[in-house]
């Protein structure tokens, strides 16, 4: 097929989230940003928001979309499948009642790709008892695929961003490292990308890149799972503001400080971002339908690693919380791992 | 001293970063690189990647077709 969903786009997945700083202030200025009832327990500073409509229940609702990561459609409804649900799963409820998909694409992309993502963007939210009951899809000069899910779940159990403590563990359930390996996807598919890639084996690429899509695809509900069974203090998914954003949104709603002292990262992609000089190091990066970061008290540490293994998830310990003002501190001397 | 001069107009993210990162190492420390490029991002994410990493930006402008962005290599 000649048209590719890649080339179509100038920036891919998550990459083409506004940074934080940015959307902060333009909420600000919409006077979004507070003035909540009392039912809302989560608004835009969450994953999901979440609203309060009986003492033992609140709905869950998150909107998630964006432009294409690979050029395989079905691979692409997948993964932006993966990152709408991951936002309910951040808050440890499982239980997604309905989801809406939102689609753009331009008039000379064929059907058939349209046709690649939705089934792939249903197919994953069907495998995750997650009913796609409609949506809506436009005319657009950026193809984009996601949508907008809602759970439901019980407001005692709800695991916030916010809720780190000082002395506790921190931990990630995905390598880091998406946008370097998929840099290398769309560019060894060009001559002049090609090129810059002459000095990394083909084998080397070729398992960073099956390892980053096989990363996004995979779900987040085995953690969300984990998560309800163990008391963790504070939880979000890792997307795009990278890993340091997502800890600095922890830190800052908590009331703490955070430190990384290790880096697990995608076998290969360490070489990858040498060449393309992407921040992997600073845990700048962007990541696309990343892992949960979780910050747990050490002595439960080992009964969320011991309910996250029961379930095959993947885990690293990535650092831990002091008293502090919301920072984030990248050693650097971190212990980078290729995992 | 010569300036260098990096056409990376009409290339595919990430390449104009890993273009231009490419062509600083092949200079001599001091050196000055002017790369020529487009849109606001591909601006940014060079502009980001020379600070993060010890370069210096002397001078640019952003018109209506490209950009320019003069760079001078760090010092050893």
């Amino acid at each position: 097929m000649s048209y590719r969903l890649t080339k179509a786009v100038p920036i891919h997945g998550c990459s083409c989230k506004l940074p934080q700083y940015q959307l902060g202030g333009l909420l600000d200025k919409a006077g979004l940003s507070e003035g909540f009832a009392e039912e809302v327990l989560a608004g835009p500073w969450e994953n999901s928001s979440v609203v309060k409509i009986a003492d033992d229940i609140v709905v869950l609702n998150t909107l998630d979309f964006f432009t294409p990561m690979v050029d395989e459609p079905e691979i692409q409804g997948r993964i932006a499948g993966s990152n709408v649900a991951s936002d309910i799963y951040a808050l440890a409820v499982t239980n997604i009642v309905s989801v809406l998909s939102i689609m753009a694409f331009p008039e000379n992309m064929p059907d058939e790709l349209a046709v690649g993502m939705l089934k792939g963007f249903g197919d994953f939210c069907r495998e995750m008892g997650a009913p796609v009951v409609g949506g809506h899809t436009i005319r657009n000069p950026w193809p984009i695929i996601g949508g907008a899910a809602t759970g439901i779940g019980d407001p005692e159990k709800i695991v916030y961003t916010r809720g780190a403590k000082v002395g506790d563990k921190l931990f990630l359930t995905k390598p880091l490292g998406i946008a370097p390996a998929m840099a290398a996807y769309r560019l060894r598919k060009e001559e002049e990308g090609k090129d810059l890639l002459k000095d990394v084996s083909e084998d080397l690429i070729d398992a960073a890149v099956d390892e980053a899509i096989n990363e996004m695809i995979t779900s987040n509900k085995p953690v969300a799972q984990s998560m309800q069974k163990v008391p963790v203090h504070a939880a979000t998914d890792v997307t795009g503001f990278g890993l340091k954003g997502h800890a600095a949104n922890m830190a800052m709603l908590s009331k703490v400080d955070i430190f990384i002292d290790q880096l697990p990262v995608i076998r290969g992609t360490l070489a990858l971002t040498e060449i393309f000089g992407y921040p992997l190091l600073q845990g700048e990066a962007k990541e696309t339908a990343g892992g949960m970061l979780i910050a747990v008290a050490k002595h439960d540490a080992d009964d969320l690693l011991s309910e996250l293994d029961k379930r095959k998830v993947r885990h690293f310990e990535v650092g831990y919380i002091t008293s502090g003002n919301g920072n984030v501190n990248v050693l650097k001397n971190a212990k980078v791992i290729e995992a | 001293m010569e300036i260098e001069k990096l056409d990376v107009k009409g290339k595919m993210c990430p390449m104009p970063v890993a273009f231009t990162k490419r062509k600083l190492e092949s200079m001599a420390s001091g050196q000055l690189l002017e790369v020529i490029g487009e849109g606001k991002l591909e601006f940014d994410n060079i502009q980001r990647w020379v600070k993060n990493n010890g370069h210096k930006v002397v001078e640019s402008s952003i018109l209506e077709n490209e950009f320019r962005m003069t760079i001078r290599k760090h010092q050893a």
